[in-house]
């Protein structure tokens, strides 16, 4: 969970490999979801995992990480699929407070807003894509940027870093008129 | 606008500020409308990275699920070979502990009781350093070069006739395991011959090398009642050939 809150994103698929099987056959017991929608429901459920450990919510985990990540699904099951889920939510096995921190918006849920952000972005260099994202979205420090893309000093990250925050910023505004 | 005011936005939208920096900043953000608007613009592009984050993260997942459902259509055929595999592993490995440890084969009761018979014909000519053809064959079969010595026994044996060349011969030929060529060599001693139950001996070590167990015990058992040479070995030997 400390390699994750870290930004390990890789270790996913490793979960994804390990609980598979286990979470399609329990939640097929609960639904009669498809494979696709058992698949889509524990990739969600996996974001989710991730998005509160790198926010730093899962750092004292009270529960085993199968128990949390049954959780996270069976609430999903639940708030999506209520018209196939054989059985409630009921009593949930996790702490009341680390169930209200499921309720995370997934952005790739996309309205016309995100769409548009996406284009932005589209419009910024592979290596600027990749440090927003290394940095914004997964969490790295200036340090593991430095080493994962192989700047001489962190300096040059920073000033990277700016530079693309810059652009996009830049972008955002000539199109604020359409986004907001 | 200062350029750290980016990085405190950040921050401040990731709620990673102490509480002392965060109402710092909302006092300011309450008074400075060009902060407002950036603090308005961060949240966006915040906005934007994560949902970059989001599809691509959600796309990697996407491709895990599409290979683990590639790889779990190709596994019955894996597992199929997988299965045929290891039974022939198994098989030859069972082959090989039956060679090893199955007292009674062939080859080991070979290994066990097969020894080449002492070179009792020229062992003059070793010490005058092999000048004659047979001290040269014989030296080779006593080093064990039996291939060599099996030729030049062999010319030896049709110019001159001698059965102890063929004898010799038969042994070297016994030795590497050519029972079939060997068996005559001793099958033409006769009864009066000084290498008679020598060769009887060599005989049923040849029968038991080709597999044929009943000729090995009769000649076993010929020896053993009437012959002068191991005796003892050849009654070990009938009794592990018991059927």
């Amino acid at each position: 969970m400390a390699a994750l809150s870290r930004g390990e994103y890789q270790l996913l698929r490793q979960i994804y490999r390990e609980y598979r099987s286990t979470f399609f056959k329990w939640a097929s017991r609960r639904s009669s979801l498809g494979e696709d929608d058992l698949a889509d429901l524990f990739q969600d459920t996996l974001l989710i995992l991730y998005k509160n450990a790198r926010a730093g919510k899962l750092e004292v985990l009270q529960s085993r990480l199968k128990t949390y990540l049954f959780g996270i699904g069976k609430r999903l099951l639940y708030e999506r699929y209520q018209a196939q889920t054989k059985v409630p939510p009921g009593e949930d096995t996790l702490p009341q407070k680390e169930v209200e921190e499921w309720s995370i918006q997934l952005q790739y849920e996309q309205d016309h807003q995100s769409r548009l952000l996406q284009q932005l972005i589209g419009q910024l260099s592979a290596k600027c894509q990749q440090l927003l994202l290394l940095h914004f979205y997964h969490n790295y420090s200036v340090e593991a940027l430095q080493r994962v893309l192989g700047y001489t000093k962190p300096e040059a990250v920073r000033v990277s870093r700016h530079r693309c925050s810059k652009k996009l910023r830049s972008l955002v505004k000539e199109n604020w008129s359409k986004l907001s | 606008m200062e350029p750290d005011d980016y990085e405190l936005l950040h921050d401040y939208l990731w709620g990673r500020l102490e509480p002392a920096a965060r109402e710092a900043l909302e006092a300011r953000l309450a008074v400075d409308s060009e902060l407002q608007e950036a603090l308005d613009h961060e949240r966006l592009l915040c906005k934007a990275v994560q949902s970059m984050g989001d599809i691509r993260l959600k796309a990697a997942l996407h491709d895990e699920e599409q290979f683990l459902r590639s790889e779990a259509r190709l596994r019955p055929v894996w597992t199929r070979l997988k299965v045929a595999a290891s039974i022939l592993i198994l098989a030859a490995f069972a082959f090989i502990l039956y060679q090893q440890f199955d007292p009674g084969s062939s080859d080991n009761l070979l290994a066990t009781y097969f020894e080449p018979y002492p070179n009792l014909i020229s062992p003059l000519n070793r010490a005058e350093g092999h000048e004659t053809e047979l001290g040269q064959a014989m030296a080779n079969y006593e080093r064990g070069a039996y291939n060599t010595a099996i030729r030049q026994l062999d010319q030896l044996s049709s110019a001159s006739g001698d059965l102890r060349v063929g004898f010799y011969q038969g042994v070297a030929l016994l030795a590497t395991d050519q029972y079939r060529a060997a068996l005559p060599h001793f099958q033409a001693i006769p009864a009066s011959h000084r290498l008679y139950w020598e060769a009887h001996w060599y005989q049923a070590l040849c029968q038991i090398g080709r597999g044929d167990k009943a000729s090995a015990r009769t000649a076993l058992k010929r020896l053993i009642e009437e012959g002068n040479y191991q005796q003892q070995r050849a009654r070990q030997l009938l009794e592990t050939l018991k059927p």
